[in-house]
């Protein structure tokens, strides 16, 4: 069988895997140890990341670009914008409040607003609206003049920054004007909590101003020891930070205190503000190593000690040291779990792509040891609750690098310890003792089918699709080496992804011959039962397939087995003077399957073998169409075995065409036909033309027409030349000449 | 942890003061050749009377200043390090606008938004220039453009060539080695002409490199093919010196403000063979974090190199450079190479 190259086509893939970890699974190193090609960053996903992915509610939980701090503490008192907006109006509407707060435009707000204060009719969208209702019953409210003022705010502390402009805002004016407003307005008011709302927005206002001194003066005199209690006041510690990192960048250095004192107002806003994401990593670049230590060194709050390590450790610091900082702070900070989490995604990640030889052994570098040893530390300590998590990372890395035993060994102390109760836990655990389990296998588990079905049974057992195909990947190798082709074959069409544009025909033909035996063993039938692939899809992919190899027969019989096939885009017979793939596409919209376009390509050639002109016109049509150039490419592009199979030259030759169009041109004695035909011809030519190698030059770069190679034009526009001579009268010839420019120009310059 | 000793006042100004006047005298000869020019990459430009002094005596009329570059920042490309002018340069120094693009970056932007972010740099440039008081007779676009990225990269140059015509700008952008030796699949940039960089043309991310800056060995691979490079080319030479950090045998960080003598000071690191430094213990070093076992390879220049590498081009070129250009303005490295041996460099290439 081919299958020894489906298997290197296959396990190319996944070299970096091998190569990586090569003591997990030897076998394989010594056939692709010397590899130096860069396969793509393909790895697995061992242990299964639902189950160590933190909550959002977590601190340090990450999605996009953005990293968040503690959110939403069930047990935190302070409310949020809303809550505190519905005590604050004494209303639990929420939606009310939603819509005409914070949804509202400044227009029809300040409309609303002024006809409440005027005892004027409540304007038509808002008569219905509660909130607005209760508003109107007290004119004098206070929080009128707020609303009005702070949505006035709100387009200029809203707007987003534009990195290309300057960061001047674009009225600055009429900003310093609402200061002033704010400033009087704030005077004015008795009431304790738009007090502080008022300073929130002038805050904002001298922040998107861009008076960063002032932002840093304000927050100092009115929110650093405030009691608001509201999370805007953690919003403003956010702008602090933000007008103090502002201008720091501004200076060309900075003493080390200060910069401390700046990764304190960092971590301050960070953990307590919910909305205040570190949106870009590349900030922290601000910051180095020392930074964090002078930071630390500046607190004496364990908790900001421990956010101040956390930060460190997203660029500056080794995971594994912020790790150890924080376990002699507290080792059962949650912060704890969020760096194992990700020294184990680096670890499956990162460590997974280093496929290039390297000069050192990484599992026994200084590094590898000083992470070992930290999760050693965590593991035995006693104050920690969550030692089993300790024990179970250091057995992961002790299968990654290797030493199966120990791992195992591990593995069993973990489910001893505090915090072995965690179903999260015991499922990673799970996965780990398969993995360590496929590390036993070698020639003789095949004639264990006790033994082997039940392993695999327990992997299915798992759901972890990575889990697997690793396994059916393993034993997949073994069949190999040890001569079970069935068995190979069976188990390399189980895998889970899709494998079809890695199989060749003779591949195709011997997975069929495989489904369709009737002896199968016992590990063989168990593979069977469970494979992915079934016959239906198998029989399709012969069609394609055979459709490709321009064997139009025996790939509508293998469709027709399939009781399949994809639909084309738009009508495979139909051409045009110039080719629009598009226009086709829009125009013609397909109703062709493949299974119709083989049947009708064999339809056309048995008539065209009779005589029949038209026929073998379209057949020549449906040639042409389905290479690059013609308006269904798809019927093969689609299934083309590789990248290098649709570079083939026969996807680009006109080499099946031309000699189509040459047998309708000897059927038919039509003028008109003969000279549609030769313009097919020429446009053959005109493809081969463009696709001739020795046409390419990099002063195409600049988009400049090149002068047509005399030579090269006289071979390549024969039909032009005939269709000129001998075709000048037909309506074709003149519709033509109208249409194709190329034409044209030949026609006049020739 | 820094490693200098503190000297008193004094003494440092005496020093300095000597070294200047010295500097002016061996730099103080003229020369015939191509434009002397240097490199400021740096993102406050601050040059002040003695750097003048300096840049005069090496008869320096022209400077390559960076701008900014364009990299991806979150889910968006933007402009990053974008210059503040502390002080403006000498009004007779010809300057010339460099922006630099990262490869991510073009990865990241869409066909469709390619003229955009052209129009972008252009006009940024426009107001950066606005703030010099002069015209600018060329801007610079500097990347390490890939198969991936060629044709965006490229499409994105014909647009801003259109552009700078609007300004009578000429558009250069730099080319790299490898791009030299292999025109058919890099291709060539749609701009007036190319600034050749002869530097960091090793293999910067592996142990056995010795020196990834200039070698001249490495650097011959490359450059049989220089004499039919299409382009009009100028030449960027390297002045500048950096320790390259490696963990397990991988690279970990550029350090560009360290040099040979900050390791050799500092009891944190042991001297290995030749350029290379390992750490003994965990420790901080400079601000940043350095673990056990850590390696450094120091990769200096020197100026024979340099004079050798100028012969080597000049033995190849058809035409000899326009400009040459020193990446790049750092006042430590020109004490540190003395403007004598600068001087010499230029004065090489006047051959």
């Amino acid at each position: 069988m081919k299958s020894k190259l489906i298997l290197a086509g296959i396990l190319k893939r996944f070299t970096a895997l091998l190569l990586s970890s090569a003591v997990l699974c030897s076998g394989f190193i010594q056939s692709f140890a010397c590899s130096t090609e860069d396969y793509g960053p393909y790895y697995y996903n061992l242990i299964p990341e639902s189950d160590n992915n933190w909550d959002p509610y977590a601190p340090y939980y990450s999605w996009g670009y953005s990293l968040f701090g503690r959110s939403d503490d069930p047990n935190a008192t302070v409310l949020n914008n809303m809550e505190s907006w519905q005590v604050e109006l004494k209303s639990d509407n929420v939606e009310a409040i939603r819509s005409l707060i914070f949804e509202s435009s400044e227009s029809s707000l300040l409309q609303l607003i002024s006809s409440i204060k005027d005892d004027k009719a409540l304007p038509k969208e808002w008569e219905n609206n509660p909130l607005a209702q209760q508003l109107k019953k007290n004119k004098k409210s206070p929080v009128l003049d707020y609303l009005s003022f702070a949505k006035k705010c709100e387009k200029h502390v809203t707007r987003e920054s534009n990195w290309w402009e300057n960061s001047e805002p674009s009225d600055e004016t009429g900003m310093h004007q609402l200061l002033e407003e704010g400033e009087r307005l704030l005077k004015k008011c008795k009431d304790k909590e738009l007090k502080e709302r008022y300073r929130y927005q002038i805050l904002r206002l001298h922040f998107y101003l861009g008076e960063y001194q002032a932002v840093n003066a304000y927050y100092a005199q009115h929110f650093s020891d405030s009691k608001w209690n509201n999370k805007l006041r953690f919003q403003a510690a956010n702008y602090d930070f933000g007008a103090a990192f502002r201008l720091a960048h501004k200076q060309d250095s900075m003493p080390p205190a200060e910069k401390a004192s700046l990764i304190l107002k960092l971590s301050n806003a960070f953990q307590n503000c919910e909305d205040c994401a570190i949106t870009y990593f590349e900030d922290l670049h601000f910051f180095n190593a020392q930074d964090y230590f002078e930071a630390a060194r500046s607190t004496e709050l364990p908790q900001q000690k421990i956010d101040i390590w956390m930060l460190g450790s997203l660029r500056s610091i080794p995971p594994h040291v912020a790790l150890d900082k924080i376990l002699d702070i507290d080792p059962n900070a949650p912060e704890i779990r969020s760096i194992m989490d990700r020294m184990l995604e680096n670890s499956q990640q990162e460590r997974f792509l280093r496929y290039e030889s390297t000069l050192t052994d990484y599992f026994a570098s200084e590094e590898w040891n000083q992470i070992c040893m930290a999760l050693r530390k965590g593991s035995i300590n006693k104050k920690a609750t969550d030692r089993a998590q300790f024990s179970f990372l250091l057995a992961y890395f002790d299968y990654i690098s290797g030493k199966f035993h120990q791992a195992r060994k591990e593995l069993e102390n973990a489910s001893l310890l505090p915090g072995s109760e965690n179903l999260a836990l015991q499922h990673q655990q799970r996965v780990l003792r398969s993995l360590l389990d496929l590390e036993t296998w070698n020639s003789k588990i095949l004639n264990n089918a006790h033994l082997l079905i039940g392993q695999l049974n327990e992997v299915l057992a798992i759901n972890h699709p990575e889990l697997t195909e690793y396994t059916f990947r393993r034993l997949e190798e073994l069949a190999s080496n040890n001569g079970q082709m069935n068995l190979e074959r069976l188990l390399f069409a189980s895998m889970y992804r899709d494998i079809e544009s890695e199989l060749s025909y003779p591949d195709i033909l011997m997975l069929e011959s495989s489904f369709k035996n009737q002896e199968k063993n016992v590990i063989e039938r168990w593979v069977s039962k469970n494979q992915k692939l079934k016959m239906s899809t198998l029989m399709e992919w012969k069609g394609n397939t055979l459709l490709a190899m321009h064997r139009f027969e025996e790939a509508a019989e293998a469709y027709k087995q399939a009781g399949h096939s994809s639909m084309l885009n738009t009508d495979p017979l139909h051409i045009r003077i110039n080719d629009c793939h598009d226009c086709d596409h829009r125009e013609l919209p397909g109703h062709y399957t493949q299974l119709r376009f083989c049947e009708e390509m064999v339809y056309l050639n048995n008539e065209a073998e009779k005589g029949n002109a038209l026929s073998a016109f379209q057949y020549a049509n449906g040639l042409y169409n389905i290479t690059w150039f013609g308006n269904s490419r798809d019927a093969i592009s689609y299934h083309l075995q590789s990248e290098e199979e649709t570079e083939h030259p026969s996807f680009y030759s006109m080499s099946l065409a031309y000699p189509a169009y040459e047998r309708a041109l000897k059927l038919t004695r039509d003028p008109e036909f003969k000279a549609k035909i030769h313009f097919m011809m020429a446009k053959c030519e005109q493809n081969e033309y463009d696709t001739d190698g020795s046409n390419v030059s990099y002063h195409s770069y600049y988009g400049e027409d090149l002068p047509c190679d005399p030579i090269k034009n006289q071979e390549f526009r024969k039909n032009f030349l005939i269709l000129k001579k001998q075709f000048a009268n037909t309506e074709f010839y003149k519709m033509a000449l109208k249409e194709c420019s190329y034409f044209e120009h030949y026609v006049r310059v020739h | 942890m820094y490693a200098r000793t503190d000297k008193p006042v004094i003494l440092k100004s005496w020093h300095k003061l000597i070294l200047v006047s010295l500097l002016w005298w061996a730099c103080n000869s003229k020369n015939k050749g191509p434009v002397h020019a240097f490199y400021h990459w740096k993102t406050t430009f601050t040059l002040g009377p003695s750097d003048y002094q300096k840049l005069d005596s090496m008869e320096v009329s022209r400077l390559y200043v960076r701008y900014f570059d364009i990299d991806k920042y979150g889910d968006k490309l933007k402009p990053l390090g974008v210059i503040e002018w502390k002080s403006l340069p000498a009004s007779k120094l010809d300057i010339v606008p460099c922006v630099f693009i990262t490869n991510r970056a073009l990865q990241f932007i869409p066909d469709t938004a390619i003229q955009s972010l052209a129009l972008h740099v252009y006009s940024k440039i426009q107001k950066l220039n606005a703030q010099l008081n002069r015209p600018v007779k060329e801007i610079q676009m500097d990347c390490d453009w890939s198969p991936e990225t060629k044709s965006k990269y490229f499409s994105f140059l014909e647009t801003l060539k259109v552009l700078c015509r609007q300004e009578n700008w000429l558009l250069s952008a730099t080319i790299r080695l490898h791009q030299i030796k292999f025109p058919q699949t890099t291709g060539i940039p749609p701009v007036d002409r190319g600034m050749l960089m002869y530097y960091n043309m090793g293999d910067l991310k592996s142990p056995n490199e010795t020196n990834s800056i200039l070698n001249l060995e490495t650097a011959a691979q490359y450059t049989s093919k220089l004499p039919e490079y299409p382009l009009e080319l100028d030449l960027a030479l390297p002045l500048f010196s950096w320790v390259v950090q490696f963990r397990n045998d991988e690279l970990l960080a550029l350090r560009s403000a360290w040099n040979k003598e900050d390791l050799q000071n500092d009891t944190l690191f042991v001297h290995q063979q030749k350029n290379w430094y390992q750490a003994r213990t965990n420790g901080l070093f400079k601000g940043e974090y350095i673990l056990k076992n850590d390696r450094f390879r120091v990769e200096e220049i020197q100026p024979d190199l340099v004079k050798q590498a100028i012969n080597h081009l000049y033995s190849l070129w058809k035409t000899n450079p326009v400009n040459l250009s020193l990446f790049h303005y750092n006042p430590y490295e020109i004490e540190t190479y003395s403007c004598r041996n600068i001087e010499e460099i230029y004065r090489a290439a006047s051959q």
